[in-house]
Formats: C-alpha cells, structure tokens, sequence
C-alpha cells in the first residue's frame, strides 16, 4: 500500500495487493474494538464529574464516534467490492478519517501500552506479542499524520 | 435593623462563588498528536497558532493547561466540542 497527497488536496490511498484490504479493516475493527467508543467517549470526559454530561452528552459522543467509523468503512467496502486499486480521503471525509485512526490508536494504546516503548524499540528482538500492534501502530500514526498536514478538516 | 446583618455574609459569599469564572482545561494524553491538538485549540478558541502550541505544550510538559475561562454555559459548550475532537478535557471553577 502506498499512501501521499495529491496535487488537488486529497490523500491517495494505492492497493498494491489484497493484504492492504486486510490491514484497513483491521484498523476498523481496532476502532470500534471492545466497546471502544464507549470507552472513548468515558475516557474524554474522565475529569468531569457530571450527571448531565453523562445523560446529555456522552450519548451523543458514543454515536457521533461510531458514525466516523461507519463513514469510512462504508467508503472501505465501496473500493473493495468495485476492486478498486486506488482511492482517495477528501476533506470532506478527512474529520471521519482522523477521527477513526485515533480511535484505532487509542484501543491500541489501551491494550498494549505502545507510547511506553523506546522510541529505539526494534519489533523484531522485542515480544513477539507487540509485533503485530506495533506495526499497525504505526501505519496509524502514519495515515493519520498525512491527514493532518494535507487536509482541511 | 442591625438583627439583619448576619444574613448579608453568607448572600454576599454566594454572589462571589456565582462570579467565579470557569476554566476550561485541557489533559495530556498518550495518543493525541501535538499538532492536531494545536489545531483543535485554534479552530474551537479561534487563538492564533503562537499561542495554541504554546497551550498545547503545557498540556505535553505540565500534564493540563487551562485554555479557556468565563461564563459556565459557554465553559460547558467548549469542554463538549473538544470532546468530539477526542481531547480529554474538563472544567472546573476558578478559586480567584
């Protein structure tokens, strides 16, 4: 998969073969892995105290964050099914993007803890256990800083 | 009527509590990116870049940075807005 900006401001997303499917759906699932959006939507509002925010609020969060996630999913299924070899993040679509990426970093960071590591850490040498998240971890952090600097959201 | 005076204390205690302003505060965290917390500041708050990294880096180095101070509906809007940004972020009232 090969990842880079375009001339008229959008993110270019190029399938080299069907593993990169593999490697994007697994970023959905991480995203919405293990009632992640509720967790999500706890976890930001961790330092309030609030029964309203808890009524009035964070419902909107849970649904406000599943839906980024539903938005590029359904943009995934679209290339996949037509086959697409390449495809593209707009501005339009950028918000949902970001917002699914960190919510796949932030299940990561939950789980296994990736911020802990040197910043030297070699995957290979390490726990093989970390390998896997490692690696997407760092494909997330990728997408997602190309986002930030290439699109208006 | 010096029998009304004690009364006047504790009404003029809660004239000041109510004045209080309320801080709008943003927490560090593992995974947010520096840059994309930078912007959420400058697109909620409309502050210059200057000063949103500057914000933004007392958040990284001291844990938190108040952003935003005044009236608690408008505290309360901004905590809200910087939540779907998946900031973490809360307010509490001023002790000035």
């Amino acid at each position: 998969m090969k990842l880079g900006p375009t001339i008229d401001g959008r993110i270019k997303i190029e399938i080299d073969h069907s593993g990169d499917f593999y490697l994007l759906a697994e970023m959905l699932q991480d995203a919405a892995g293990d009632e992640q959006t509720t967790h999500l939507a706890n976890h930001v509002g961790q330092h309030l105290d609030d029964e309203d925010w808890e009524e009035f609020v964070k419902p909107d969060l849970v649904v406000k964050f599943k839906q980024d996630i539903l938005t590029v999913s359904n943009i995934l299924a679209a290339a996949q099914d037509e086959q697409q070899k390449e495809f593209f993040i707009s501005s339009e679509d950028a918000a949902a993007w970001y917002s699914t990426v960190n919510q796949a970093r932030i299940f990561l960071e939950g789980k296994y803890e990736l911020s802990e590591l040197d910043e030297e850490y070699d995957p290979i040498s390490g726990d093989p256990d970390l390998v896997e998240p490692f690696v997407k971890g760092r494909f997330y952090i990728q997408l997602q800083s190309l986002i930030l600097e290439y699109l208006e959201f | 009527m010096p029998t009304e005076s004690p009364t006047i204390t504790p009404k003029s205690k809660q004239l000041t509590q109510l004045s209080k302003p309320w801080n709008v505060i943003i927490y560090d965290d593992p995974v947010n990116l520096m840059e994309y917390v930078t912007k959420v500041i400058m697109r909620i708050f409309g502050y210059p870049k200057s000063q949103a990294s500057s914000m933004m880096l007392e958040v990284h180095n001291l844990g938190r940075s108040i952003v935003w101070s005044g009236e608690k509906e408008r505290a309360e809007l901004y905590v809200q807005q910087l939540h779907e940004a998946q900031l973490t972020a809360g307010m509490e009232q001023s002790d000035k």
